[in-house]
């Protein structure tokens, strides 16, 4: 166990310190930050002294070993736009954002196993195929177009929910449903053809031959058995969600990471766009973690190996 | 106590392959009894059909296989013309199986204890009892310390134990039909005799009926009164266990006691299995389906015999069934004429 926890502290340190370095690169490339903040009436010396702040002044090289060292003892730097801690700004972000993808991926991961389990169950009905023809559907339709329509239609036009904003779970509703689409309609298909391939096993035959009632051979003898192979998807597409995640906060106004992130890249912020990746590095690697985990507790095969 | 009225009757079965219009038939036609108390032998080749007949007794085909012809009467009552519920409500307590894949048949995330306990609950039990049942159950069948052992998973135990879980679960309700399919396949012997005579102890005590399923002639002779054999979907004899032995009447159950390794007998060489490979259910032949594995063929054999009584309790479906039963048991006698018919 103790060498487990040692090998996913090191992989998770490498995967955290490979997309710091190429986040570092990336926003050196994206153009000068000083460029954006030039008043009429600075001179030349003024300019140097405000790259010196960001120690832009030094060679790139130097630049990087300077943040790597001040990044472990969790400096990122001021932002610089907004002029405060870097790393502060993201952790004040973040919640908003944790909370938007959790919503979206926790509601389409029990409507996945509720209509996954309908079409396995009623397997070339017409609900099966009607089922299965909207899935392909929500996996094909882009995002920003969903969440576009979604306030034209309940918002603008029939004033059920608010267009944009943050606070109330009113506010929640909508982003949540454009950013859990597509994870709900590839949850859908992948609950559909685990529960199939459990369905056809012998031990489900075992299950049946007791007189049991089928939804305690759904829920007892297929669902944990789904959950196994679940666990692994549902880790990768939370760290997909996050980065889906940008898109929806900018058009509803949520004041998550990836708003706060845009206008990073737009202000070309570099300490906010370090500190950024950073935390969702964090949270990705910690999520698979958490899955690792959970998968070791759900499946007894490799809890006693 | 052994009525007349037989507790179990399987009238005309037929169960097919593919659910479209071109069907192949894998069981054809069979026709079962079995009355309260009594083990009877269902006995034959690998794919001769002996698990498919099991599972559309108990209506637990697959979705590639479907029972399209005949009945299977529980005390008069047919199991093929009732809802899916109301079947489920006569498994498990009316009619158990023990299957025949101990390795795949148990649950790979659930406890031992959970998995006995569903079948416990299916006759009403107090929940605090349900534990001690179930300990009692395992030690029942012979798994030795069942205390520590209910709490483990399938992937901890050995196939013989494995085996004797399948055997608890089926006998945990009390089922008044056990229908056992080849419920100690690869395991070595001592376990299998081990295992079937904890299962008949408990299903003696309840007075239940057993349909064995085996391909093992020794295991019949040990505990079947009554022998069905099956050759490519159907029963080409039916006898009680000691006419089947001394008169086997049919060259495939000859064949079959034939290759069973005898210590009464001189040594030959080698065993007589029969020569051959079964037909499958696509290339069956027209008329009796052993004939071109047969050393008694005749050109009558072209048209399929029926399974006509030859004697009192005993059916062949063999033009020449009489005639054979007349011979000696010899495998010197038939082996090679065996040989040189295929
Ligand atoms: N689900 C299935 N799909 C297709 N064919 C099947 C299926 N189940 C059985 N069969 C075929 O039906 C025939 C009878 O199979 P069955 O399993 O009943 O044989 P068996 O007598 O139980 O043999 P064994 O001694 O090996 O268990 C075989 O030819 C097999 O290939
Ligand atoms: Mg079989």
């Amino acid at each position: 166990m103790s060498c487990f926890i040692l090998r996913r502290t090191l992989s998770a340190g490498v995967v955290i310190f490979g997309v710091v370095t190429v986040i570092f690169v990336l926003s050196r490339l994206i153009g000068d930050p000083i460029a954006l903040m030039i008043q009429p009436g600075m001179t030349v010396a003024d300019i140097e002294e405000l790259r010196a702040i960001w120690n832009l002044d030094a060679p790139i090289p130097e630049q990087f070993i300077r943040f790597l060292g001040s990044a472990l003892t969790g400096d990122f730097g001021l932002s610089i736009w907004q002029g405060q801690p870097a790393l502060g700004l993201v952790l004040e972000s973040l919640p908003a954002t944790l909370l938007l993808t959790s919503a979206a991926l926790l509601g389409a991961l029990l409507l996945a196993l509720v209509l996954g389990s309908l079409a396995a169950i009623k397997r070339d009905s017409m609900l099966d195929r009607t089922l299965m023809s909207l899935t392909l559907f929500g996996q094909s339709v882009p995002n920003f177009w969903l969440a576009l329509m979604l306030v034209l239609v309940v918002s603008v036009h029939f004033h059920l929910l608010p267009p944009a904003g943050y606070g109330t779970g009113s506010h929640l509703v909508l982003p949540a449903i454009a950013l859990g689409l597509f994870p709900l309609a590839r949850l859908t298909r992948l609950v559909r053809a685990e529960l199939l391939d459990v369905l056809s096993q012998d031990y489900i035959r075992t299950a049946r031959s007791k007189g049991i009632a089928p939804w305690l051979i759904l829920v007892r003898h297929c669902l944990r058995n789904i959950a196994i192979s679940l666990v692994t998807v549902i880790a990768v597409d939370f760290g997909t969600l996050m980065g889906g995640a940008v898109v929806t906060e900018t058009i509803f106004a949520w004041p998550g990471m990836g708003r706060l992130m845009i206008d990073a890249i737009s202000h070309r912020d570099f300490p906010i766009m370090q500190a950024g990746a950073f935390v969702v590095a964090l949270v990705v690697v910690l999520t698979s973690l958490i899955a690792d985990i959970t998968y070791a507790i759900i499946n007894p095969r490799i809890r006693y190996a | 106590m052994v009525t007349d009225t037989p507790l179990l009757r399987v009238e005309g079965l037929r169960t097919a392959l593919g659910s479209d219009g071109n069907n192949f038939d894998v069981v054809t036609g069979v026709d079962l009894e079995l009355r309260e108390g009594e083990t009877v032998a269902l006995v034959g080749e690998s794919g001769s059909g002996k698990s498919v007949t099991a599972l559309s007794i108990a209506r637990l085909l697959g979705p590639r296989l479907r029972t399209v012809a005949g009945k299977v009467l529980l005390n008069g009552k047919d199991l093929l013309s009732l809802s899916e519920k109301g079947m489920r409500q006569l498994r498990g307590r009316d009619i158990a199986v023990v299957f025949q894949e101990p390795m795949t048949s148990l649950n790979p995330v659930l406890r031992i204890g959970t998995q006995l306990a569903e079948s416990i609950r299916r006759n009403p039990v107090a929940a605090s009892s349900v534990r001690d049942r179930a300990i009692a159950l395992l030690k029942s069948v012979g798994i030795t310390n069942p205390e520590s052992r209910i709490d483990m998973y399938p992937h901890q135990l050995s196939g013989g134990m494995r085996q004797r879980v399948m055997v608890a679960i089926a006998v945990a309700a009390r089922p008044r039909v056990l229908i056992a399919d080849e419920p100690t396949t690869a395991l070595d012997v001592t376990t299998q005799a081990q295992i079937l005579d904890l299962m008949q102890a408990r299903m003696a005590e309840f007075g239940a009926a057993t349909l064995l399923i085996t391909h093992d002639m020794g295991v019949v002779a040990r505990y079947a009164q009554k022998v069905n054999v099956m050759y490519s979907g159907g029963i080409v004899e039916r006898s009680d266990v000691h006419s089947l032995f001394a008169k086997p009447a049919h060259p495939y159950t000859r064949g079959l006691l034939n290759s069973m390794p005898r210590l009464d007998r001189p040594r030959m060489g080698r065993l007589s299995a029969i020569e051959g490979l079964p037909p499958s259910v696509l290339t069956r032949p027209k008329g009796c389906p052993f004939q071109p594995r047969c050393a008694f063929r005749i050109d009558k054999c072209s048209q399929k015999p029926p399974l006509e009584s030859i004697a009192a309790g005993h059916e062949a479906a063999c033009w020449r069934a009489r005639e054979i039963a007349s011979l000696p048991l010899d495998d010197q006698a038939d082996a090679p004429a065996m040989r040189s018919g295929s």
